[in-house]
């Protein structure tokens, strides 16, 4: 009976650990540490914006969000103090890295080599006061990522990979990394915490919507 | 007690009667920058002759008899020109956070079984037991026999796996092995032993049902497909 007792206990709360697992606590440092080692995965879209627009768009401090939905890229930098937003686009390469990774390589270097579209590739929009306000208040730094991990296998889809928001709050030379996967919210009761995620999924998105790069192809 | 015999008698021939798979070579190539890993299955193999149907050979769950259960997230059977033989394809993600094939997936895929591993100067030293993993990749890995003895207490390790002694609770010989890290592409390949393999035959499948894409393969195709067409 006793047995039986511990089997049912590990086995109710063995989603709980699973769900402990896959999104982070306000400054959990074992998380925070991850994502912050030397080849941390936002280093790669760093790379990448660099190499097409400059190495100066990562000069200042602010909060860097990389945003990429349906094989396009997009990185917005926000100035805690000013409503300007400066914002990159990558050009559209027609494919996702997910079933040939080798191709899509070779594909975006091709691309990258032009760098003469670069100017048709960037725009600075203005936020409202409410939105600037709304957006230093979500501290996406503060919850450093949600990944696949977290959600069940019924709402899996694998087009999410390539919906993601990612990037880093830089101050005084450090960056604070954060790295959130969409996730379709199938669930009646969710944890709290994913309400930081679907917030910033929100506000980018809402951003993301009213964004076009003539030219930009 | 007659009917646990019965039952006994009954799963030892279901077990005998289904045909077992095989690969004669495995090669796993790690994209750091996604976190994604793509296994292949080169000459899949059949214990039994005559035309395999599709849900005997359905691709994730050869996957997950290859390569262990990973995060498959699309998997597929293609016929692979160069050998005119079947060849299997997973595609896994590891969480994409941590840049660390060592999270089962890529060292996990090529030798199944406990192993213990340690990251030192820029290297994952790995340190397993058992049969020894023929490499063909002409990456040095600086893969080496540490010792014969089948009891650990019988061995000395490196210090740093010295300090993982209570972690080893595997039979010796013992190898070890080296990777480097922090690398933007790895890329992989082994083979296996031809005595496992003694009687298998490549795979026979109907062509029309190749490629046999699962349902997570053919979402994505379709996905690149959609984006390919977009304005």
């Amino acid at each position: 009976m006793r047995a039986l007792y511990i089997f049912v206990t590990i086995f109710v709360a063995l989603p709980a650990f699973v769900k402990a697992s896959c999104f982070s606590e306000q400054n959990d440092e074992v998380f925070v540490q991850s994502l912050s080692g030397s080849h941390a995965i936002f280093e790669y879209r760093v790379k990448l914006f660099s190499a097409f627009f400059g190495e100066s768009v990562f000069g200042e401090d602010g909060l860097f969000v990389f945003y990429e939905k349906n094989g396009l890229q997009r990185l917005f930098v926000f100035d805690q103090n000013q409503n300007s937003v400066k914002t990159y686009q990558l050009p559209r390469l027609k494919m996702s890295p997910w079933l040939n990774p080798e191709m899509y390589i070779e594909k975006r270097n091709t691309v990258l080599a032009r760098k003469e579209r670069a100017e048709s590739c960037r725009q600075t929009i203005f936020l409202d006061s409410a939105t600037h306000a709304n957006l230093w208040q979500l501290r996406m730094e503060k919850h450093a990522f949600l990944s696949n991990r977290c959600i069940t296998q019924k709402n899996l889809d694998p087009r999410q990979f390539n919906h993601v928001i990612m990037g880093f709050m830089q101050q005084h030379g450090s960056r604070k990394p954060f790295y959130f996967i969409k996730f379709e919210n199938y669930e009646k009761k969710m944890p709290e915490m994913f309400e930081a995620y679907t917030k910033s999924f929100d506000m980018i998105e809402n951003l993301d919507d009213k964004i076009v790069f003539e030219g930009c192809q | 007690m007659k009917k646990f015999s019965l039952l006994v008698v009954i799963l030892l021939f279901i077990s005998c009667a289904a045909p077992q798979y095989g690969i004669e070579r495995r090669k796993a190539d790690y994209f750091d920058e996604w976190g994604l890993v793509r296994l292949t299955g080169l000459n899949v193999l059949s214990s039994v002759s005559g035309v395999a149907s599709a849900e005997d050979v359905a691709p994730e769950k050869l996957c997950a008899e290859f390569f262990g259960y990973l995060n498959v997230y699309g998997a597929r059977l293609y016929l692979d020109d160069s050998t005119g033989n079947v060849s299997l394809e997973c595609l896994a993600l590891i969480v994409p956070i941590k840049s660390s094939f060592t999270e089962g997936a890529f060292i996990g895929s090529m030798k199944r079984g406990p192993k213990v591993w340690v990251k030192e100067d820029s290297l994952y030293h790995i340190l397993y037991g058992g049969k020894e993993i023929k490499f063909l990749s002409e990456e040095n890995l600086h893969h080496r026999l540490v010792c014969q003895e089948k009891e650990k207490d019988s061995c000395h390790f490196e210090n740093r796996f010295e300090r993982e002694r209570d972690n080893i609770d595997f039979k010796g010989p013992y190898y070890e092995l080296s990777i480097p890290a922090n690398r933007p592409f790895f890329s992989l390949m082994t083979l296996t032993d031809p005595k496992d393999l003694k009687g298998y035959k490549p795979l026979k499948l109907d062509p029309s049902i190749l490629p046999l894409e699962s349902p997570g393969y053919k979402k994505l195709r379709e996905y690149e497909e959609s984006l390919a067409n977009r304005k």
